[in-house]
């Protein structure tokens, strides 16, 4: 059961900022937007079943284990898709991952570690799945705008769309 | 991760403090920047769970990016200040700052002069507050942006929002007399609109 407030419309579920989601039989696309966030999707191919996040920052500094907003933090997100997905039928070694995001949206941003906040994230997002032994099949990450990530469970891919670039599928 | 709430009444006090510091000493300075009358108008002070916060995002928010200068406040209390408006209206703010009667791309002067607009605005908005509250804050460097309301939004409760699930949102919008438009977002979460109520 996720904390998470999941918005379904149409085959959708619609990630809201610092929340997780999952696929179901009937929503097969999770979807979000992320500028220095990070959209990671962690899915298994066979199975057909895959997690998004919506992930802010890299490490849990809270004094709770599970934090409300189970996708805020990269360490709490992996952590939590990966047992969620194994309890959907998901095989560890079958576990492949997909991100995009992590962009430094305003300028000055070199001048302190904060502004750096994109890169901070996927940085800890590879390590950590590194840790796990789960590939990152491909990546859309930094840049300098936000992006719209669509994960297609079925198809594994993921549709980003940013306003400077267009649409691209990874 | 904090479960801190404020109270109606509390909500209440915040937003008149709010009101006094920007109806008075915000609108003056940008009057005084753009050389003519502003007028403005400060939206309801609310609490938004982290779900809850696209709620801020204007209908017309996907389609238009937004020119945009973050500035983050620390010191006594924490507050994030975000400063935005269409791109278009950027171009033309920065323009008349510049006394250019043409707007092309933003060049490196554009983006500095409306960085320093939001330096501006917020010295004269957190004096204010320092005077009305007995608040000390300073100034972090201003960051420039082009981009979808959603990235500015996004960026700033990460970065007000590390350990709250919950922030409190307040928005006010200047007109000034040649129709040019700026909106500023207030972000701070409940931890510190706490520590800045009881300094009243």
């Amino acid at each position: 059961m996720s904390f998470t407030r999941q918005v379904q419309t149409n085959n959708l579920i619609e990630i809201p900022m610092g929340g997780i989601g999952f696929s179901t039989e009937q929503n097969k696309i999770l979807h979000t937007f992320v500028g220095s966030c990070v959209a990671l999707c962690i899915y298994d191919s066979q199975a057909k079943v895959a997690g998004m996040a919506h992930v802010m920052l890299p490490k849990n500094n809270t004094d709770e284990p599970v934090p409300k907003l189970e996708g805020k933090f990269a360490d709490v997100a992996i952590r939590t898709i990966l047992k969620q997905l194994i309890s959907k039928g998901a095989k560890p070694r079958r576990l492949e991952a997909k991100m995009a995001g992590g962009a430094s949206v305003f300028q000055n941003e070199s001048k302190h570690a904060i502004f750096n906040i994109g890169m901070r994230n996927t940085n800890t997002i590879r390590s950590i799945l590194a840790e796990h032994k789960i590939p990152i099949i491909s990546e859309d990450v930094g840049a300098s705008t936000g992006r719209w990530v669509a994960f297609d469970t079925n198809l594994c891919q993921m549709t980003i769309r940013d306003r400077k670039r267009g649409v691209c599928v990874i | 991760m904090q479960a801190l709430t404020l109270t109606g009444n509390e909500l209440g006090r915040l937003s008149e403090v709010f009101f006094k510091c920007i109806s008075t000493k915000t609108v003056d300075a940008l009057s005084m920047l753009l050389g003519e009358p502003v007028r403005c108008s400060v939206g309801k002070i609310r609490l938004y769970d982290f779900a809850e916060l696209d709620e801020l995002t204007p209908a017309f928010a996907d389609s238009e990016d937004m020119s945009a200068v973050y500035l983050r406040q620390s010191g006594d209390i924490q507050v994030g200040v975000l400063y935005y408006m269409p791109k278009k209206e950027g171009k033309r703010f920065a323009a008349r700052l510049l006394g250019k009667k043409r707007f092309g791309a933003f060049t490196k002067l554009e983006q500095s002069s409306l960085s320093e607009t939001g330096n501006i605005l917020s010295g004269s908005f957190f004096g204010a507050l320092a005077k009305e509250q007995n608040c000390k804050t300073n100034a972090d460097v201003p960051g420039f942006a082009v981009d979808t309301f959603k990235s500015l939004l996004e960026f700033q409760a990460v970065e007000i929002g590390i350990t709250s699930q919950s922030l409190i949102a307040c928005s006010a919008e200047f007109h000034s007399e040649s129709d040019l438009k700026l909106r500023m977002l207030i972000i701070l979460d409940p931890a510190n609109a706490k520590k800045l109520l009881v300094k009243c």
